[in-house]
C-alpha cells in the first residue's frame, strides 16, 4: 500500500500541471454517461430472480408432491411385472415355511420385511442403471422425481405386504399385541432400508445387490442359529423399539436428501453408473 | 428469444473444461465444431442445466435458467451424446413414457409420438422391441424423444455420429425446417453436417471459443491458405511435419496433398478452392472427418 502511495506521489510530481490540463481538456471529449431509467429497471428485473421467494417455493412444493403422486401411477407400468411376481410369491412362500415349519412368524417377519423394497430399488435406480439419466434430467418430470415416485409405489408396496403377511401370522401370536408385532419388523425395516439407500447410491445394481444380500444373509443366519440375538430384538423394551425406529426414520430421510440432491445434476452422479 | 451465456466456465477438480465461454444465442442453427476434449459436451450439458457452471450464468430472456427449473424444462430438448434406452420396450411405448415424463397430455402424446416417429423415419419400426434396434436407429429414436415437447431450444450433442448418409440428410434438412423459430445447438465433427444449415459456426479449443463466426466468414478466413502440392514419397514425411496436411492422394504422378498454410508451403503448390474442412484443419490442426 505503502509503496503504491509512494509511487503516485512520484506520477504526479512528474507531471507538471500543464500536462494536467491538456489531460482534463481531453478527457472532456469523453461523456460517461448515466444510465436511463430504463436500463436500470432491466437490471434489477435480471437480479430480482436471485431473492428467494418463501411463498413461492413452498406452494411449489405442494403442488410437485401431487405430481409425484400423480405420476407414481404412470411409474407402476414402469416396473418390471416379474419384480412385483416374485415379492409377493417370496411372501406367501414364507408364510406357508412358517406355518408348516412351525418357526417363530416373527422372526420371518424381520427378515423378509425389507426384501422387496432391497429389489425394489433395483427397479427405482433402472434409469440410471440403463443410461437414461441423462435424458432424464432434462424432462420436466425429471431424474429424482422419477426415483422417488418409483421409491414411493415400492415402498406402499412393501409396507402392503408386510402388513398381510403380519395379519396372516396374528393368530399364532396372540402372546403381544399388534403394535409390538408391527415395531418389531418396522424397526430393522427403517434401519435396512436406509443402508440400502446408502449403498445403491454409492454403487451399480449388480455391485449393490451382491453386497446387500451377503449381508442380509449374514444377518438372517445370526437371527435364525442363534436365537438368542433374535429374541433380543423381539424382546427389547418398547421405548428401545421406538428409538431405534426414529433413528431408522430420520436415517431413511437422510437418504431420500441426499438423493435429491445428487440426482439434481449430472456431475454428482459419479463415473461408475454412467456407463451403459 | 435470447439465450445468453455470460462467461460460463466448468473446472474438474483443477482442469478447466469450459473457460470463460460467453455467446448469445437467438433463433437459428448455431454448431458447435472441435475436436475431442474440447469441451463440446461439458458446454451442451450446461445448457441442458443439467450441470452446474463453476463461474457465469445462462440467461433465457434475461431469467437464470437455474432457477427457471420447470420453465425451461418446458421447453427443452436435449439429446445426450450417450445415453442408452429401456429394451424391453417399444419404440411407441419408450416416446409414450418420455411424452408424460415432459409433463405432455396424453390424448395430445399419442399424436405426437406418431409425428415425432415420422420425422425421424421409424413409424414402421414403432412396433419394434428397441432392444433389436440398430445403433443409428436408436440415436434417431433419441432424436424423436428431444423433440416430443415441441422445444424452444434443442441441444443436441452429435446427433448424427452413427446414422448413414441418408439419414443424415434428413437429419440436417429436419433441422433446418424447424430452426425457424428455435435455437438449435448442436455439436459435431463432421463438417458436411453443418454446412448448409449452421447459422454461425462456434469453434471451441481446449474449453475456449476461439472464433465466433458465419460459414462464409470462416471459408473467407482460410481463402488463400490452401494449396495443393504434388510430391514425392520421399519428401512426404518432411512436408506432413512441417505443414498443416489435409487429403493426401496418391495419382499417376506422385503424391497429391493438400495443406492449410498462411503462405506458399513450397514452390510449385497452388492455391485451390478452401472448404470446411479446411476450416477445421486451420483451426485445430488435425483433420476432420469427410464424409457424405
Ligand atoms: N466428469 C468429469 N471429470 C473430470 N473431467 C472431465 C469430466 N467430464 C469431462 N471432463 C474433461 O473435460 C474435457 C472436455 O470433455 P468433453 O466431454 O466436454 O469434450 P467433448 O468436446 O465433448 O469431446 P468429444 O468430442 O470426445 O465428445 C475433457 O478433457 C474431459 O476429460
Ligand atoms: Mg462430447
Amino acid at each position: 500500500m505503502a509503496n503504491r502511495k509512494k509511487n503516485t506521489d512520484e506520477f504526479v510530481d512528474m507531471m507538471e500541471s500543464k500536462e494536467f490540463d491538456e489531460i482534463e481538456k481531453k478527457l472532456n471529449y469523453y461523456f460517461v454517461q448515466y444510465p436511463d431509467e430504463h436500463k436500470i429497471d432491466a437490471t434489477i428485473d435480471t437480479l430480482r430472480q436471485y431473492v428467494p421467494d418463501k411463498k413461492k417455493q413452498s406452494t411449489k412444493l405442494v403442488e410437485r408432491f401431487w405430481a409425484l403422486l400423480k405420476h407414481s401411477g404412470r411409474e407402476f407400468s414402469l416396473i418390471s411385472k416379474s419384480y412385483w411376481l416374485s415379492s409377493i410369491i417370496l411372501f406367501i412362500f414364507g408364510y406357508l415355511i412358517t406355518n408348516y415349519g412351525a418357526y417363530n412368524p416373527l422372526f420371518t417377519l424381520v427378515i423378509l420385511a425389507p426384501i422387496p423394497f432391497i429389489f425394489g430399488l433395483i427397479e427405482v435406480f433402472k434409469g440410471r442403471e440403463q443410461g437414461l439419466l441423462e435424458m432424464e434430467m432434462a424432462c420436466k418430470f425429471s431424474a429424482h422425481e422419477i426415483m422417488l415416485s418409483r421409491m414411493l409405489l415400492v415402498g406402499v408396496f412393501n409396507i402392503t405386504l408386510n402388513t398381510m403377511l403380519t395379519i396372516g401370522f396374528l393368530p399364532q401370536v396372540e402372546t403381544i399385541s399388534i403394535l409390538e408385532i408391527l415395531l418389531v419388523w418396522f424397526t430393522p425395516f427403517t434401519i435396512f432400508a436406509a443402508f440400502a439407500l446408502w449403498l445403491s447410491m454409492k454403487f451399480r445394481g449388480a455391485v449393490f445387490v451382491m453386497t446387500f444380500l451377503s449381508l442380509w444373509v449374514s444377518f438372517s443366519a445370526l437371527v435364525v442359529s442363534y436365537p438368542a440375538w433374535g429374541n433380543f430384538i423381539l424382546n427389547m423394551h418398547i421405548a428401545f423399539h421406538f428409538l431405534f425406529m426414529g433413528i431408522g426414520i430420520i436415517m431413511f430421510v437422510i437418504q431420500m436428501k441426499q438423493l435429491v440432491k445428487k440426482y439434481y445434476y449430472y456431475e454428482e452422479v459419479g463415473n461408475i453408473e454412467v456407463t451403459h | 428469444m435470447r439465450l445468453l451465456i455470460d462467461n460460463v466456465s466448468k473446472k474438474f477438480k483443477d482442469k478447466w473444461a469450459i473457460k470463460y465461454f460467453s455467446a448469445e444465442l437467438t433463433e437459428g442453427v448455431y454448431a458447435l465444431l472441435g475436436p475431442n476434449g474440447a469441451g463440446k459436451t461439458t458446454l451442451m450439458r450446461m445448457l441442458a442445466d443439467i450441470s452446474m457452471p463453476s463461474t457465469g450464468r445462462i440467461l433465457l430472456n434475461d431469467k437464470d435458467i437455474s432457477l427457471m427449473g420447470d420453465d425451461y424444462r418446458d421447453i427443452l430438448g436435449y439429446l445426450p451424446q450417450e445415453f442408452g434406452l429401456y429394451k424391453n420396450f417399444t419404440a411407441v411405448r419408450f416416446l409414450m413414457y418420455f411424452a408424460s415424463l415432459k409433463g405432455l397430455d396424453k390424448k395430445f402424446a399419442i399424436d405426437k409420438v406418431e409425428e415425432v416417429l415420422d420425422l425421424v423415419n421409424l413409424t414402421k419400426d414403432r412396433k419394434r422391441k428397441i432392444g433389436t434396434f440398430s445403433g443409428g436407429m436408436k440415436r434417431r429414436l433419441g432424436i424423436a424423444q428431444a423433440l416430443l415437447n415441441d422445444p424452444k431450444i434443442l441441444i443436441v450433442d452429435e446427433p448424427t455420429a452413427g446414422l448413414d448418409p441418408q439419414e443424415r440428410i434428413r437429419f440436417r434438412n429436419l433441422l433446418s425446417e424447424i430452426a425457424g423459430d428455435r435455437i438449435v445447438f448442436l455439436s459435431t465433427h463432421i463438417v458436411s453436417d453443418i454446412e448448409y444449415i449452421a447459422k454461425e459456426v462456434l469453434l471451441l479449443k481446449q474449453g475456449e471459443l476461439i472464433q465466433r463466426s458465419t460459414l462464409g466468414n470462416l471459408l473467407e478466413q482460410v481463402k488463400g491458405k490452401v494449396w495443393s502440392v504434388n510430391v514425392t514419397q520421399a519428401v512426404l514425411p518432411e512436408i506432413q511435419r512441417q505443414f498443416k496436411i489435409g487429403n493426401i492422394q496418391r495419382n499417376e504422378s506422385g503424391i497429391e496433398c493438400r495443406i492449410v498454410h498462411d503462405e506458399k508451403p513450397v514452390e510449385n503448390a497452388v492455391a485451390v478452392h478452401a472448404t470446411l474442412e479446411d476450416v477445421y484443419l486451420y483451426f485445430f490442426d488435425k483433420g476432420a472427418i469427410k464424409d457424405v
